[in-house]
């Protein structure tokens, strides 16, 4: 099988001011389709970079990143954006969701960039956040739900247009443990019942327990794949 | 979408959004209701000034504008007689003869202008016959009224007689004795001092006019009416090698000054509008700007740069029509509720009446001062618009992402 992510010695250094980062310092990586990877290392290693880079957020100074058929080097800013919207979920740490929309019109918000009708939205953001377990919070907005719940609810977003790779970045830092471990099954669960391929990064130890590939970071390179 | 977002966006922070609007709305208010007092004194102006004599719009010989001179009449041929006939009832007419004559009392000579009326036509088109204070209008043919000041000069009264002495339209001696019937004041010193009016009848035979005119006034109440009947007759007029003019061309003074206190009021609009929307600007920016990280993830997702900038953009229309509607409403309001009562301008009502205006102003909105200071407001607000929303197209992702 192919994979849907290849790294290929990504390289990216940071300059602030005088000071340079070498935030990664080539690192290659293979995610097949239907994979549950976690990212960890300490605070610093270069998640949050790696996953930009293959998000399309951000681009390396070296090596490239292919998603699906796609070399996104060879991509232009508003073509990425278009890789973004069409193949890419992803939920972050915090201010994943847009205050001003609902639970549903936050789901429905790329699908919409699509284009996709109202009806289609509708009814997919229902489903969606039915199998996020928050049927009935369709019209609540952001600052009606607890942390949990918004996590979901950019979850739901995520794989609401069917996206190739769910990338996460440190999506329980701001949970307790307890909300923790639920986003957690639930994104297990979609890995396994619905094929959805994720990348988590993350320096909670819990991610770890349900992620089924772990890669460990260090100072910018693989320090550990398994 | 975008309008669903903005909209809503609009009204996360309240209490700003309403201060902005209120600024907004207090702005177009008074771009609407000053402009509206503008135009209203302006066609007081106007109506007083084209009604002591010079009319609304004069039919005139091509060359009688530049050289009023005797010789430069015209004949009233019968196809205009008929149009002038066909004119709606709101619109006066009347025909005259122009002189400048040596006016002599048994004491004095001096010059003045007299002009030959229709004494019932005048009623309708001039205010001199109501501006009558000794005396009455004309109504009988060997009769003159005088201007105030030029029959003080003349050191005449009411029956007194007076001498008439000038040229004819053939170049003839034209000599005529007149009784005063009445004598009249406008306020206005040039129109008192050198004016003087006769029968047109006496007026053709004294000056041996054999049926030639000098002008054809038109006036009446309702200048949409004037100016629209005086396009209609254009054609015609010009057919007949004649010119028509209306008050722009008959005094172009008064058209000047109008222009230039026009201008000059714009100005001061004009900044005021920039004013206002540069302490705007700020808000605006501010209000764009603590967005930054949710700019940024709505980037992340795929929202392209421009659209995020036309977001914010509509916000700020938005924002700039809730305001501009606001004050038009308000502008309205004010505008007819003063036009219905008038402003009484007490310490000016002197300056006024000197003009033979009352010292009481009734503002008049038109569609120019209804839109032209809203929709300035609105276009500046985008204009300035762009620059929030330049500012967020040129976001990097991975900044905006991590700012606080
Ligand atoms: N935009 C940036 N500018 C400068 N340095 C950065 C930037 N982003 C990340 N870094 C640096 O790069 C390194 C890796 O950061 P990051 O990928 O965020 O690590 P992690 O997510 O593993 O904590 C850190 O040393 C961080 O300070
Ligand atoms: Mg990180």
């Amino acid at each position: 099988m192919t994979a849907v992510i290849e790294c290929k010695d990504v390289k990216r250094t940071y300059v602030s001011g005088k000071i340079e980062v070498q935030a990664l310092q080539g690192v290659s990586l293979n995610v097949s389709a239907g994979e549950f990877v976690s990212l960890s290392g300490p605070s610093g290693c270069g998640k949050t970079t790696l996953l930009n880079i293959i998000g399309g957020l951000d681009r390396p100074n070296g090596g490239d990143v292919r998603v699906e058929d796609q070399w996104l080097n060879e991509l232009s800013n508003s073509q990425l954006a278009d890789l973004r919207m069409n193949r890419i979920g992803f939920v972050f740490q915090a201010y994943n969701l847009i205050p001003v929309l609902s639970a549903a019109e936050n789901v429905g918000f790329i699908m919409q960039l699509q284009g996709k009708s109202t009806g289609e939205r509708r009814r997919r953001a229902k489903q969606v956040l039915d199998s996020v377990g928050l049927s009935g919070m369709e019209n609540r907005r952001p600052a009606e739900l607890s942390g949990g719940q918004q996590q979901r609810v950019a979850v739901a977003r995520a794989i609401a247009s069917s996206p190739a790779i769910v990338l996460a970045d440190e999506p329980t830092a701001n949970l307790d443990s307890k909300a923790s471990d639920a986003l957690l099954q639930l994104l297990r669960q979609l890995n396994e019942e619905e094929g959805v391929t994720i990348v988590i990064a993350s320096h909670d130890p819990k991610a770890l327990e349900y992620a089924r590939r772990h890669v460990r970071l260090v100072d910018g390179q693989i320090h550990s794949d398994a | 979408m975008m309008l669903t977002l903005a909209w809503r966006n609009l009204w996360r922070r309240r209490r700003r959004t309403l201060f902005s609007i209120v600024a907004i709305a207090i702005t177009a208010a008074v771009v609407v209701f000053l402009p509206s007092l503008q135009a209203g004194s302006y066609s007081s102006m106007v109506r007083t000034y084209i009604g002591f004599t010079d009319g609304y719009a004069q039919v005139q010989h091509k060359d009688y504008l530049s050289t009023p001179a005797m010789r430069d009449s015209f004949q009233v041929t019968e196809a205009l007689r008929t149009a002038l006939k066909d004119l709606p009832p709101d619109v006066s007419v009347g025909q005259r003869g122009v002189a400048y004559v040596l006016l002599s009392s048994d004491t004095r000579s001096i010059g003045a202008q007299i002009l030959g009326v229709e004494p019932e036509a005048e009623p309708s088109i001039s205010t001199i016959p109501s501006n009558i204070v000794q005396g009455d209008y004309l109504s009988k043919n060997d009769q003159v009224v005088l201007g105030e000041v030029l029959a003080r000069n003349l050191q005449v009264g009411i029956g007194d007689s007076i001498t008439l002495l000038g040229v004819g339209h053939d170049a003839s001696l034209a000599a005529d004795v007149l009784t005063v019937a009445g004598v009249f004041r406008t306020g206005i010193t040039d129109i008192d001092r050198t004016l003087a009016e006769i029968p047109l009848k006496r007026f053709d035979a004294t000056f041996a006019m054999d049926g030639e005119r000098h002008s054809i006034v038109l006036n009446g109440g309702d200048m949409a009416a004037l100016r629209h009947e005086v396009r209609g007759l254009r054609p015609l007029v010009e057919e007949e090698g004649l010119a028509l003019r209306d008050w722009t061309e008959l005094q172009p003074s008064l058209d000047a000054a109008i222009r230039l206190d026009a201008t000059s009021a714009v100005l001061i609009y004009a900044v005021l509008i920039v004013v206002v929307v540069i302490s705007l600007l700020n808000t605006l920016l501010i209000s764009v700007l603590e967005r930054t990280r949710e700019f940024g993830m709505m980037l992340a997702l795929g929202v392209k740069p421009g659209l995020l900038g036309r977001i914010v953009w509509v916000e700020i229309g938005l924002l700039s029509l809730l305001g501009v509607l606001a004050g038009m409403l308000g502008g309205v309001i004010l505008t007819f509720w003063l036009g219905r009562q008038g402003i009484e301008f007490e310490s000016a009502q002197a300056v006024f009446e000197q003009y033979g205006m009352s010292g009481t102003l009734y503002p008049e909105l038109t569609s120019l001062t209804l839109f032209a200071g809203p929709a300035v407001i609105v276009l500046a607000l985008l204009l300035a618009g762009t620059y929030p929303a330049f500012r967020i197209q040129g976001l990097r992702i991975i900044e905006a992402m991590r700012a606080a």
